[in-house]
């Protein structure tokens, strides 16, 4: 990696919007093995918009809900402690990320894509065992999230890597690689840390592209949720589900030393992806209201 | 429901009670499910919750598709008498089950020949799951009357040796929690008194500069961070710093801070060269994904002189003597921790007696008002320090955290906070 532009990226990481105080205040809450459900439904209930998204979203077609929910102790004995939370931080770290602005590239494909991988995560999570189902699909939402930073911010650069990808048919890593002094991994990792968001989101954004060996820096750099991530991540990829900013020429392949880690082989995929299209189109209406596409 | 025909009853003096407007209603928005069936026993109109039992619009089907059980006869269509019992299931979709329904028949003619069935379908899964509930109920409340007897000493005999136990359980458990949690609590206790230990609570007795402190950690121990060493030529450094998160983990890495600030401050003239050290150091160190602000500057009355560099940390403000407060001019540098490639630049003014300079941590920044929804923020900051600008330096500091807690109103903190206020004295010329 080269560094001669790295300044510039660290002083608009240095400058981040913060996230809303809710998700600050939620990751304190998690942390503390005293708190309870209520203490988390009064911590939402404080923030009128976020309540009104959560429950939006809860009674929306994704969740299928036997009965409409009414307020945020409902939510959360339905859904549970633990989506309610992520899915509130997901909604703030959603929210500061609009404030980054939007450049040219098609957002809505590229969410579409964090959507397959999530949904994917989730399959895989479910399957293997290896990790909790709702941290992997949070995990796989958000591990692209220094695109986003990039195309706000750095739009001259972003649309360098896209267009070098397409003209010359490789991934966006690989053209981030040729052009750039960082990559969306290592910038994502700085925003999520500056964030404050779960050590396991951190270690998703940060390794996803990396080898298990060249994995370091966090306690739980190790964790199967990596794995999970990067090989739902490659394999909506192949499938070309939405957009990552890879050239249309390129279409990454799965292979057995991705998924080594892992209880699964390449001909398990293609089983695990079967259905996914029903899944992705209803947690794409998450989009509709909490990122205004 | 075919064409609108109007139906009226006649009340005794003479007006209508009905009309058909006011039936439709009635029959689509009931909270009852109700199908209207034809002469063939299809299902003719069925309105809003009879469709969300049945997961769809079944109209044209065949009631004895969507009920088993329930066999249609054209007798139905003859009686008069409505049938209060029949008993029948519905399908669930997607599945092998099937919820169980009673079912009201009631036969209604219209005119002389028109004749349909109201179906009124009642889902007795859920007087079921209420009955449950009713019976656990009657179940606890027996069980609390024959504690409460046990207790009064009037009851003799124990009705439930297995609801004693589990009593007996529940309160060796609760012992157990609070013994754990008076454990541990002593043992935040020591941590804070530790931490505490730290840091300088004392003024130290120094001719050239003056200081004054202020630490309020959200908890029993905190992540902020404050020091001052003496670097010797009269030189002072002060540093202030505030480690991501909060709690037990963020005190562990404050504590690691002291060590390596005091290691390594004698060693550097350089505040952006002690950074970039500090920095270098925790990228190794830290697995946390914790990392750390900081702003470190060197004192230097003898010649007039104060180098600061920062590392993502807000800017000190220099309040002059007439009253004013400015923020110090920013140099970059990225947080300690996060990549070791970071670089740390130098900034440097003049300094004479009676310069007064204000540290803080964030936490200060980001009170937040829950009433009024908003932080505290740098422009009341300043304002507060203009304000209290000229008080003796331990009352400022404890003026400007007042503001602080009187803006916050009945508002939790969420953040450490941490005040050092500086002024260069006149012993200094």
């Amino acid at each position: 990696m080269r560094l001669n532009n790295i300044e510039k990226v660290l002083g608009k990481v240095r400058e981040l919007p913060t996230l809303p105080v809710i998700a600050h205040n939620i990751q304190r809450l998690l942390g503390d093995p005293r708190s309870s459900a209520q203490d988390l439904a009064e911590i939402i209930e404080k923030d009128q918009s976020i309540t009104a998204k959560v429950l939006k979203l809860v009674n929306s077609a994704a969740w299928a809900l036997p009965e409409k929910v009414t307020n945020i102790a409902q939510a959360i004995s339905l859904l549970g402690y633990r989506s309610i939370s992520h899915m509130v931080t997901t909604l703030a770290v959603f929210d500061s990320l609009e404030k980054m602005g939007r450049g040219s590239f098609d957002r809505r494909a590229f969410w579409i894509h964090s959507i397959a991988s999530a949904v994917t995560s989730r399959k895989i999570a479910e399957r293997t065992k290896l990790a909790e189902a709702e941290d992997a699909f949070t995990a796989g939402l958000l591990h692209d999230l220094g695109k986003v930073f990039m195309d706000g911010y750095f739009n001259d650069d972003f649309t360098s890597v896209l267009r070098t990808a397409e003209d010359r048919g490789i991934s966006f890593l690989e053209a981030e690689h040729l052009l750039l002094e960082v990559d969306h991994a290592v910038i994502g990792e700085w925003i999520s840390r500056t964030w404050q968001l779960p050590l396991f989101i951190v270690a998703t954004v940060k390794h996803h592209h990396q080898e298990p060996e060249e994995r370091r820096g966090f306690v739980n750099s190790d964790d199967a949720i990596v794995d999970i991530v990067r090989a739902a991540d490659v394999a909506v990829r192949a499938a070309h589900h939405g957009k990552n900013g890879d050239g249309r020429a390129h279409t990454p392949a799965l292979t057995p030393e991705m998924l080594k880690r892992l209880p699964l082989s390449v001909q398990d995929f293609p089983g695990l992806l079967k259905d996914i299209g029903g899944e992705i189109e209803k947690a794409a209406g998450f989009l509709s209201f909490a990122m205004g596409y | 429901m075919g064409k609108e025909r109007e139906i009226s009853v006649t009340g005794t003096n003479g007006t209508s009670l009905f009309s058909l407007p006011l039936c439709r209603r009635l029959f689509q928005h009931a909270q009852e499910s109700l199908f209207l069936l034809d002469e063939k026993g299809k299902i003719a109109a069925m309105n809003e919750r009879a469709q969300g039992i049945v997961g769809r619009s079944a109209v044209g089907a065949d009631i004895a598709g969507v009920f088993r059980g329930f066999e249609f006869t054209p007798d139905l269509l003859f009686g008069t008498k409505v049938i209060h019992t029949a008993e029948a299931h519905l399908a669930v979709a997607g599945t092998l089950q099937a919820r169980p329904f009673s079912l009201t028949i009631v036969p209604v003619v219209e005119g002389r020949k028109h004749r349909s069935i109201l179906v009124l379908a009642r889902d007795l899964s859920e007087t079921e799951s209420f009955k449950d509930e009713i019976d656990r109920l009657r179940v606890k409340v027996h069980m609390l009357e024959a504690e409460k007897l046990r207790h009064e000493g009037r009851g003799g005999k124990d009705p439930s040796a297995d609801y004693e136990q589990s009593l007996d359980n529940l309160e060796r458990v609760n012992q157990r929690l609070k013994d754990i949690n008076t454990r541990i609590t002593k043992e935040l206790e020591l941590a804070a008194l530790v931490q505490k230990s730290l840091v300088p609570s004392q003024v130290p007795d120094d001719r050239s500069i003056r200081l004054a402190f202020l630490y309020e950690p959200m908890g029993h121990v905190g992540g902020d961070y404050y020091d001052v060493i003496d670097l010797g030529d009269g030189k002072k450094g002060v540093i202030i710093a505030d480690v991501s998160g909060h709690g037990v983990s963020s005190a562990l890495i404050a504590a690691m801070l002291k060590i390596s600030f005091t290691t390594n401050a004698p060693l550097f003239e350089s505040p952006s060269a002690l950074l970039a050290k500090l920095n270098r150091e925790y990228c190794d160190l830290i697995k946390s994904g914790d990392f750390v602000t900081a702003f470190y500057a060197i004192f230097d009355p003898k010649r007039g002189r104060l180098l600061y560099s920062g590392a993502g940390h807000p800017y000190p403000l220099a309040c002059s003597s007439a009253g004013s407060a400015a923020g110090l001019d920013r140099s970059r540098g990225f947080f300690l921790g996060m990549f070791e490639g970071a670089a740390y630049t130098d900034s440097e003014r003049g300094l004479a007696s009676g310069d007064r300079f204000l540290f803080y941590t964030d936490g200060l920044l980001e009170a937040y008002a829950e009433e009024k929804r908003e932080f505290f923020g740098s422009r009341r900051l300043h304002e507060s320090a203009e304000r209290h600008g000229r008080a003796p330096l331990k009352e400022m500091v404890d003026l400007i955290y007042s503001d602080v807690k009187g803006f916050m109103g009945k508002s939790s903190f969420y953040d450490d906070i941490t005040i050092v206020a500086v002024e260069a004295s006149d012993a200094a010329q």
